[in-house]
């Protein structure tokens, strides 16, 4: 089975769903914060932004879909890297394949998500109607969950390894978010500097949502094909590394 | 399962390289199926880590390891439980990861909430559950995995009373299955009466792995602990040996049990009347030889014949060879500061008994025809009585000290094993003796024990609203 067994799979998927469950249970709106968090980050760009100057209603659509495909990413590769850390009482009493608890992060995120994008589908359909390049959304979503996935899981062993690693996981969150394009459009960017605002993934990921969802155009083959092998040949390398140096996480998870 | 060589060492943590800490060294042993294994040591000698590589949690540094296929849990009381999630949902989870479906995981959910004591509280989060729910929820979800090899760690010693002992029962019960199970733990007595064989791990290297009795006895002389040991007397000079506890807690049992050995002498109420006198004179000589078998009509108050006849045939026989003479008063915890000054070498032998057991056989006797028991001594009264001679048993551990041996009726009778008994013989100082005769009586009484009346349920409910189990938990921490 692909990484890990098919029990492990069922577990994870299980678990996934447990945790968001345990998740929503702790706030008095649960689940509604589901769709209020979008909504708000949303609000504070668009107030922010519209401060700075002015734009029309069309801004709010322009950062909703950029929010909603950060705010996946984000989460689950902030939860993945602190996966392994406090699983330290289940890796000590049972073995187990570390990279399963970054996947359960990247499950209960995308569960979350998967809510969400049907939300912000209906309502991009309702006011502007649907199109062919639609088709296309969930290969996109799927080479955004590639890309987590492999975010996640580099983030959840560098952090075992060295915990301090921690610190610069919120940190290059924070840049990341910045130079993905979610209050501003990188094509408004010279043709040079537009490259090295692709060389961040999410950027790609991003413009490839607004293409089918504000421009009714179908996304970039080959941007997407290059986060897709990417991020497939790095959770392999991720994957090989994580067996090789099983025994090494365990211990410096549980030491 | 084979380890050949074994080594492994932990590596000191978040700083580059770091010398490794050897945890095991050179480490050789077969577990073999259905065999039930005691792993004994001190902490820190590697029982955990041997646990967790047979495991499979850790691997070792070097040398071989085969498992050949079979499943194994490993069960402990820090089970990685979720505290967000429900009692129920971590059951499912631990199920799942051992391999079961989740239709087959959810089955169990009501079988582990019975045996827990957990009841609805099952369905709540982990985090609102107490030190003991979460145990006994650890426990019992670890019990129901299923698995070719169990490995335990140190799971007898936390809980309340009524957890440890329902955990030694399913742990009884583990050990008569046909799974392999292999037993960390400091309680030795434990390990000796349910082990076929225990390996003793002293700094990461295997001392000693062989019969239980022999590798427990010697960890014991290892440890040579003086301060449990009834301290001897000068030489020559033969010591006082009282039995007590609360009335039906099994003390004539337990005095019948003592005279199996060749080298102890106790009455059955020899000098009950004389004993409980407060106003009495010095009794010091009343276990010297003449005077202990010639019967004075105030010494006790049943009819000598009936109750020493097997007492003055066999016990003139051991007198001279024994060395501990004593007697078996039920109530003499009553007059623990007048023992104490009249025989300063003396050695008290205190025995507990579940107070349902205690209250349901005062009862029986109260309802008794042609009894001399009196009827107004029926389960109330029992438990008034048994929740004073556990105080009672509270203030002899503290003037006592090392010169008390406090036992458990279950413990002593509930099986037919000799663990507790060789226990009692090295706290007594007492060589090996024959231990046919100890073995023999055992047994029967364990089946006697078996054919005991039925409780009644009055009796049950006010046992456990009135009983002091508090006081008791804290004597049961002490019995062999």
């Amino acid at each position: 089975m692909i990484l890990i067994e098919v029990r492990h799979w069922r577990y994870a998927l299980y678990r996934g769903y447990l945790n968001l469950r345990a998740e929503a249970s702790k706030y008095h709106f649960g689940w509604l914060w589901w769709f209020l968090e979008p909504i708000l980050m949303t609000a504070v760009f668009a107030v922010v932004f519209t401060f700075i100057r002015p734009r029309g209603g069309e801004f709010v659509y322009f950062l909703v879909v950029g929010v909603t495909a950060w705010l996946w990413f984000s989460n689950a590769v902030g939860n993945a890297t602190q996966s392994l850390v406090t699983a330290k009482s289940l890796i000590i009493q049972t073995p187990l394949p570390k990279i399963l608890f970054p996947l359960i992060a990247v499950i209960g995120s995308s569960y979350k998500q998967f809510f969400v994008f049907c939300v912000l589908i209906a309502v991009f359909a309702l006011t502007s109607g649907i199109s062919a390049p639609w088709l296309a959304l969930p290969i996109v979503a799927l080479t955004e969950l590639c890309l987590i996935v492999a975010a996640a899981t580099t983030g959840a062993f560098l952090c075992a390894w060295f915990p301090d690693f921690r610190f610069f996981v919120v940190s290059g969150l924070q840049l990341m978010m910045f130079c993905s394009g979610i209050f501003f459009d990188i094509n408004d960017f010279p043709a040079g500097a537009q490259q090295w605002f692709r060389a961040n993934p999410m950027a790609v990921m991003i413009e490839q949502y607004r293409a089918i969802l504000l421009h009714d155009q179908w996304p970039n083959v080959l941007w997407c094909g290059a986060v897709s092998l990417g991020s497939v040949v790095w959770i392999g390398v991720v994957d090989r590394l994580q067996r090789h140096y099983d025994q090494a996480i365990t211990l410096r998870v549980i030491s | 399962m084979r380890l050949e060589n074994v080594s492994f060492s932990y590596r000191e943590r978040a700083t580059f390289g770091g010398d490794g800490l050897a945890a095991l060294s050179r480490v050789s042993l077969t577990i073999r199926p259905s065999e039930k294994v005691g792993l004994i040591g001190a902490n820190g000698a590697g029982k955990s880590t041997l646990l967790r590589l047979m495991a499979g949690i850790l691997r070792p540094t070097s040398g071989t390891y085969e498992a050949a296929n079979m499943s194994r849990a490993l069960l402990s009381l820090t089970a990685g439980f979720d505290s967000d999630l429900s009692g129920a949902h971590n059951v499912v989870m631990h199920g799942m990861l051992s391999g079961l479906s989740r239709q087959d995981a959810i089955h169990r959910i009501p079988v582990v909430a019975e045996m827990a004591g957990l009841g609805e509280a099952i369905n709540r989060r982990v985090a609102t559950y107490s030190t003991g729910m979460r145990a006994r929820l650890c426990f019992w979800t670890a019990m129901n995995l299923n698995a070719d090899i169990m490995l335990v760690d140190e799971v007898l010693s936390v809980g309340d009373l009524a957890f440890r002992e329902k955990s030694r029962d399913a742990m009884l019960d583990l050990v008569a299955g046909n799974r392999a199970v292999v037993i960390a733990s400091h309680n030795l007595t434990f390990v000796q009466s349910v082990c076929d064989r225990v390996i003793w791990l002293h700094g990461g290297q295997v001392r000693a792995d062989g019969d239980s009795s022999v590798v427990v006895d010697n960890y014991r002389a290892f440890l040579a602990p003086p301060s449990d040991v009834a301290p001897s007397p000068p030489h020559g000079v033969r010591r006082q040996l009282f039995v007590c506890g609360a009335p039906r807690s099994g003390t004539t049992a337990l005095a019948r049990l003592l005279n199996t050995s060749p080298s102890l002498v106790v009455g059955i109420e020899r000098y009950k009347k004389r004993l409980m006198q407060v106003n009495g004179s010095d009794h010091r000589v009343l276990f010297e030889r003449e005077r202990y078998f010639s019967y004075d009509p105030g010494d006790t108050d049943v009819d000598f014949n009936e109750a020493h006849g097997e007492l003055t045939e066999s016990s003139k026989r051991k007198y001279d060879a024994a060395t501990y003479i004593g007697d078996k008063v039920p109530r003499l915890y009553r007059r623990l500061h007048y023992i104490d000054t009249a025989f300063p070498n003396c050695v008290i032998v205190y025995i507990v008994r579940d107070p349902i057991r205690v209250a349901s056989s005062w009862q029986h006797r109260a309802d008794a025809e042609h009894d001399r028991w009196p009827q107004r001594n029926g389960y109330q009264q029992a438990i008034v009585e048994w929740n004073q001679s556990l105080r009672f048993a509270i203030e002899a551990r503290q003037r006592f000290g090392n010169r008390i041996i406090l036992l458990s009726y279950e413990r002593v009778f509930g099986n037919r094993r000799l663990a507790v008994w060789r226990e009692m013989m090295r706290r007594l100082q007492l060589t090996v003796q024959p231990e046919e005769p100890t073995r023999r009586f055992l047994e029967n009484a364990f089946r006697r024990a078996k054919k005991e009346h039925a409780i009644d349920a009055e009796v049950t409910q006010y046992a456990s609203r009135t009983a002091d189990y508090i006081t008791y938990a804290r004597l049961l921490a002490h019995v062999l």
